[in-house]
């Protein structure tokens, strides 16, 4: 899905193609500004499941935030979408949840339109972390969205 | 018992670390009382909050501060934490201790289980890229 990639890109400014799998859980911090707010955003990187029942029950724990990532060029990352969003909401009510669509660089506009019309959530982003498009913009929204919780 | 009085593999034993598992005692400020140091020594920090310089402990202050003795323990497995210098895998686990009424603590045991992972993290990439790969192949094909 490329989570990992994402941390990376907005904490470190890097990216690498060589996969290296998740075991449980990364945890990174970045500082971020916004506006008159410094926000310490400490990342919970969680590998990924094939269900989020999957997940430890802990990892959720202290959550203020989601992130939930899928590949836009794997079907099998978003065919439980609808379902993996319903059990994270049901653990975390008052969490905003931003959904991204990763790996855009890939794909054409026309197929990520498309793609965004079969979906049965409405996506936040589609980002790169390849290029980084987007990435500052879905952290920053994120950032912004639990600070307004 | 005095290491003369050791036998021949309680000698052997002795030159390993058979538990693997660091204890640290932190008050409810996240101060750090006490540490063992078995896996890192904590010795510079005694005195310091663990929740200001561990953005682990720092996310999830409220709920450690929150617990009760009754509480279950909280495990959080598989914790990849470049940490103290040391890149392992570790597995934490926390729960409130009262020695007595006076005292009460945030225990946390940490357990380096890196090696046990480590064979772990090469079955599930392996794992990962074949179903990555199964699906791009069957997409295209």
């Amino acid at each position: 899905m490329g989570k990992t990639s994402l941390v990376r890109r907005f904490v470190f400014q890097e990216f690498s193609d060589e996969y290296l799998t998740t075991l449980g859980v990364r945890i990174d911090k970045k500082v971020v500004e916004l506006g008159d707010y410094t926000v310490n955003m400490i990342l919970w990187d969680i590998a990924g499941e094939v269900a989020q029942t999957k997940v430890p029950v802990s990892y959720y724990l202290g959550a203020h935030g989601v992130i939930y990532v899928f590949d836009v060029q794997r079907p099998s990352s978003f065919e439980n979408i609808k379902a993996d969003l319903d059990y994270i909401q049901s653990k975390l009510f008052d969490a905003p949840i931003c959904v991204i669509g990763n790996k855009k660089d890939l794909i054409s506009e026309g197929e990520l339109q498309k793609l965004s019309e079969q979906l049965p959530v409405e996506v936040s982003f589609f980002t790169s972390a390849k290029t980084g498009e987007n990435v500052e913009l879905m952290f920053a929204q994120i950032a912004q969205r639990m600070l307004n919780t | 018992m005095k290491s003369s009085n050791l036998t021949y593999l309680q000698k052997f034993k002795s030159q390993f670390n058979p538990s693997g598992y660091q204890f640290v005692l932190l008050d409810n400020q996240g101060i750090i009382v006490e540490s063992c140091n078995t896996l890192f020594n904590l010795d510079f920090y005694q005195g310091l909050s663990a929740f200001t310089f561990i953005p682990f402990l720092e996310s999830i202050q409220e709920t450690l501060i929150e617990m009760n003795v009754t509480d279950k323990p909280l495990y959080f497995p598989r914790l990849d934490i470049p940490f103290f210098s040391h890149h392992h895998i570790y597995d934490f686990t926390f729960q409130r201790f009262r020695p007595n009424n006076e005292a009460s603590f945030i225990a946390w045991v940490v357990k380096d289980n890196t090696l046990q992972y480590h064979y772990l993290r090469q079955v599930q990439q392996e794992r990962n890229m074949a179903i990555v790969k199964s699906e791009r192949s069957r997409l295209n094909g």
